[in-house]
C-alpha cells in the first residue's frame, strides 16, 4: 500500500505539510475551539504529509480528521483546503480501487459538508432543526446546491491528479517509444557497418587469394616451361607483375575502407565525393567532376550505395582503364532519385577478360535501394557505369 | 600400361591461373593438359567429351561450382559404365568446407592452390595410380574441423573384412602407399593393391581418399599415428 520514493521526496512531502500546517495557525486561533481545530489541523497536515508515501493512509487520516471537526462542532475552516491537496494526490498516485476511494470521497465528503453547514447555519447545529416544516423547503434547497458546488471543487481537485497521472503515462510511453526508436536506429547502423567489413573482408578475399594464385600459378609454371621453352618466362614475368600491381591498387582502396570503418568514423555521404575525387586524382586520374539538380536529403544506406559506387567505378577506371586520358564523374539529381555517371576511356585491345566482381557488387548495391545500374562499353574506347538511386518511398511522396 | 602421357583437364574460372597449370603440367613428358574449362559446366562436358585420366577442379566457379561438377561427372561415367577419371580439388582454404563436401562426393583428393609444383604434379601421378592417398593427414585435419570431431558407430560390413585386409586397412587409412604397406606386411605390392581393391569394394567405398575420411568418421584411426609424408 506504500509507493518507493526517495529520501528527498519524503523530506520534501514532509516540509512542505509542516509549512501549510503552520500557514493555517490565524484560522485556528480565531476559529471557536482553537483546541479542536489544532488536532484537525496537525491531522490534515500529516495526511498531506504522507499523501504520496501512501495515498490512501493520507485519505483515511483525512477523513478521521473530519470526524474530529464535525463530532467538535466546529464549522467549515480555510484550513479544509488542505484536503483537496490529499484528493489531488489520490487522484495522481493513487492504484487501483485507492483512486475510486478517493472519487467516492470526494462526492461523500462534498455531501456531509453542506449538509453539515447548512444545518448549523438555519438549525443552530442540528440535523432535527432542519426538519421542522418552516424550514425544510429551503434547507433542502440549500443542501442540494452547496452539495453540488462542494462535489464540484472535490472532484475537481481527484480529476486533476487523475489527468496529471495519464499525461506522465503519455510522456512515459512516448520516452519508451522514442528509447526504442533510438535502439532500432542504433541496430540499423551496426548491421550497416558489419555489412560493410563482410564485404570488405570478401573483397579482401577475392584480391589477394586469386592474385596471388595466379602469381605462384605463373611463377611454377614459367619455372618448370622454361627448361623447354626458355621464351615463356618473359610474358609470364609480365603477368605476374601486371597481377601484383593490380592487387596492390585494390589492396590499397580497401585498406582505406577498412581503417575508415575501425575509426568507427561515419560511413562516407554523397559530401565525401569531393574528398574521394581528390583521392583519386592523387592516384592519377584526371577527374571533371559535377553536380546537378537540387540535392534532398537521402538516407545514410542509400548515400553510401551512391559513394561506394563512384569509388568502384573510379577503382576499376584506374586499373583497366587509359589513365592520360580524362574520366568524367557526374552526380545528377533528378526528382525521383540521384543519377551517378563515371565514363572512362580505356585502352583499344582486346576488352578486360573477365567483368569482375565490382560490377556485381555495385549492382548489388543499387537494387538493394531500390534503384539499378547499367555498365557498358561504348564504342571501342569508353566504359560507362550509370546508376540510379531513387528516394524511398514516402520520402518520395513528401518531396513531390 | 602404355606410353601414353596421363591425360589431365583443368578446371578454374582464372585464365591467368589456368595458363599458368598448363605450363606447369605440359613441361612433363609423363603428363599433358588436354583442356581446359571455365566453369563447372563446361568442365563436365568437356570430362565426357575427352575422358581425361585426371581432373583438376577448383571449387568455386560461376554457373556450376566445383562440388556439383564433382558429382556431374561421377554420375555420369558411372551411369555409362565407364571408369571415371580421377579428381583432384583444388582450393584456396585448407579447411574448407566444400572441398569436405566434394570429397564426400567422391572426388580423390584435394590441394591448396599455393601447394608446391613437386607437390601438385606427384598427387595427379599419385591419384592417376591408385596407389596412395595425397595429403591424407590434412584430409583428417579438414574432417575433424568441419565434421565437428564426432565418430559415428562401425558398420557391420566392417567386420567382413578378414585379418589381413584390416591391418592394411589401417595401414592405408594412416596414409600409407602400397610399395610401404607392401613392405610392412612382407607381401608384393601387387597383392597389397588387390587386398585394397577388396577392401574398398566391401565396404562400398570408391577410392583409397574416401577409406581415410571412412576410418576417420568411424573412429578407426588414430590421427596422431598419420603418415608424416601428408
Amino acid at each position: 500500500m506504500t509507493r518507493d520514493l526517495t529520501r528527498t521526496q519524503l523530506v520534501v512531502d514532509g516540509v512542505v505539510a509542516i509549512v501549510v500546517g503552520v500557514l493555517f495557525l490565524p484560522f485556528v486561533m480565531l476559529s471557536p475551539i482553537p483546541g479542536v481545530s489544532a488536532v484537525v489541523v496537525i491531522l490534515l497536515a500529516a495526511g498531506l504529509a504522507v499523501r504520496r508515501y501512501s495515498p490512501a493512509s493520507a485519505l483515511s487520516i483525512a477523513w478521521f480528521a473530519v470526524a474530529i471537526q464535525l463530532s467538535g462542532q466546529q464549522p467549515a475552516n480555510v484550513y479544509d483546503a488542505m484536503i483537496l491537496g490529499v484528493l489531488y494526490a489520490v487522484g495522481r498516485y493513487g492504484d487501483g480501487w485507492v483512486r475510486w476511494y478517493g472519487l467516492v470521497s470526494a462526492i461523500g465528503g462534498g455531501v456531509i459538508a453542506s449538509v453539515y453547514t447548512v444545518a448549523q447555519v438555519y438549525g443552530g447545529g442540528t440535523i432535527i432543526s432542519m426538519v421542522e416544516p418552516a424550514n425544510l423547503s429551503v434547507a433542502i434547497f440549500s443542501i442540494v446546491t452547496a452539495s453540488a458546488a462542494a462535489i464540484f471543487v472535490l472532484t475537481i481537485a481527484w480529476g486533476l491528479g487523475v489527468l496529471m497521472r495519464q499525461s506522465a503515462a503519455t510522456r512515459a510511453s512516448r520516452a519508451e517509444q522514442f528509447r526504442l526508436e533510438q535502439e532500432r536506429r542504433l541496430a540499423e547502423r551496426t548491421i550497416v557497418v558489419e555489412q560493410e567489413r563482410n564485404r570488405i573482408a570478401r573483397d579482401m578475399h577475392d584480391v589477394v587469394a586469386h592474385s596471388l594464385a595466379v602469381v605462384i600459378a605463373q611463377a611454377d609454371g614459367a619455372r618448370y616451361a622454361m627448361a623447354t621453352a626458355p621464351q615463356v618466362g618473359e610474358a609470364a614475368l609480365e603477368t605476374i607483375s601486371e597481377t601484383a600491381r593490380a592487387a596492390l591498387v585494390d589492396v590499397r582502396v580497401l585498406l582505406a575502407e577498412l581503417r575508415h570503418s575501425q575509426s568507427g568514423g561515419p560511413q562516407p555521404m554523397i559530401g565525401d565525393l569531393d574528398r574521394l575525387v581528390e583521392q583519386m586524382r592523387a592516384a592519377g586520374l584526371d577527374i571533371r567532376f559535377e553536380e546537378s539538380g537540387e540535392a534532398r536529403p537521402m538516407p545514410a544506406s542509400h548515400q553510401i550505395a551512391v559513394y561506394r559506387i563512384a569509388q568502384e567505378s573510379l577503382t576499376n577506371a584506374l586499373r583497366h582503364g587509359d589513365r592520360s586520358r580524362p574520366v568524367s564523374v557526374s552526380v545528377i539529381w533528378v526528382p525521383h532519385g540521384v543519377v551517378v555517371r563515371v565514363q572512362n576511356e580505356v585502352l583499344p585491345g582486346p576488352v578486360s577478360s573477365s567483368p569482375g566482381h565490382g560490377i556485381a557488387g555495385m549492382r548489388e548495391r543499387a537494387e538493394l535501394t531500390g534503384g539499378r545500374l547499367v555498365a557498358e562499353t561504348i564504342g571501342d574506347e569508353a566504359f560507362r557505369v550509370e546508376a540510379l538511386i531513387p528516394f524511398p518511398q514516402p520520402l518520395r511522396e513528401a518531396n513531390a | 600400361m602404355t606410353d601414353a602421357p596421363i591425360s589431365v583437364l583443368l578446371v578454374d574460372d582464372q585464365s591467368l591461373f589456368r595458363a599458368g597449370i598448363r605450363m606447369l603440367v605440359d613441361s612433363q613428358p609423363d603428363l599433358t593438359i588436354v583442356a581446359e574449362a571455365e566453369d563447372g559446366a563446361v568442365g563436365v562436358a568437356r570430362a565426357v567429351d575427352l575422358r581425361p585420366d585426371v581432373v583438376l577442379m577448383d571449387v568455386r566457379m560461376p554457373v556450376m561450382d566445383g562440388i556439383e561438377a564433382t558429382s556431374a561427372i561421377l554420375e555420369r561415367f558411372d551411369a555409362a559404365g565407364v571408369p571415371a577419371p580421377r579428381i583432384i580439388v583444388l582450393t584456396t582454404f585448407d579447411l574448407d568446407e566444400a572441398a569436405a563436401t566434394a570429397l564426400r562426393r567422391g572426388a580423390s583428393g584435394f590441394l591448396l592452390k599455393d601447394t608446391h609444383p613437386e607437390f601438385l604434379l606427384a598427387a595427379i601421378r599419385t591419384v592417376y595410380a591408385g596407389n596412395a592417398v595425397i595429403a591424407p593427414s590434412a584430409t583428417v585435419e579438414l574432417f575433424r574441423h568441419v565434421g565437428g570431431g564426432t565418430t559415428s558407430p562401425v558398420p557391420p560390413e566392417f567386420s567382413t573384412l578378414t585379418s589381413r585386409e584390416h591391418d592394411i586397412f589401417l595401414f592405408a587409412a594412416a596414409g600409407l602407399s602400397n610399395a610401404e604397406i607392401a613392405a610392412q606386411e612382407f607381401v608384393s605390392e601387387a597383392t597389397v593393391k588387390t587386398h585394397i581393391s577388396r577392401v574398398l569394394a566391401k565396404l562400398g567405398l570408391r577410392d583409397r581418399v574416401q577409406l581415410v575420411i571412412y576410418a576417420y568418421e568411424h573412429g578407426l584411426v588414430d590421427p596422431g599415428r598419420l603418415h608424416p609424408h601428408g
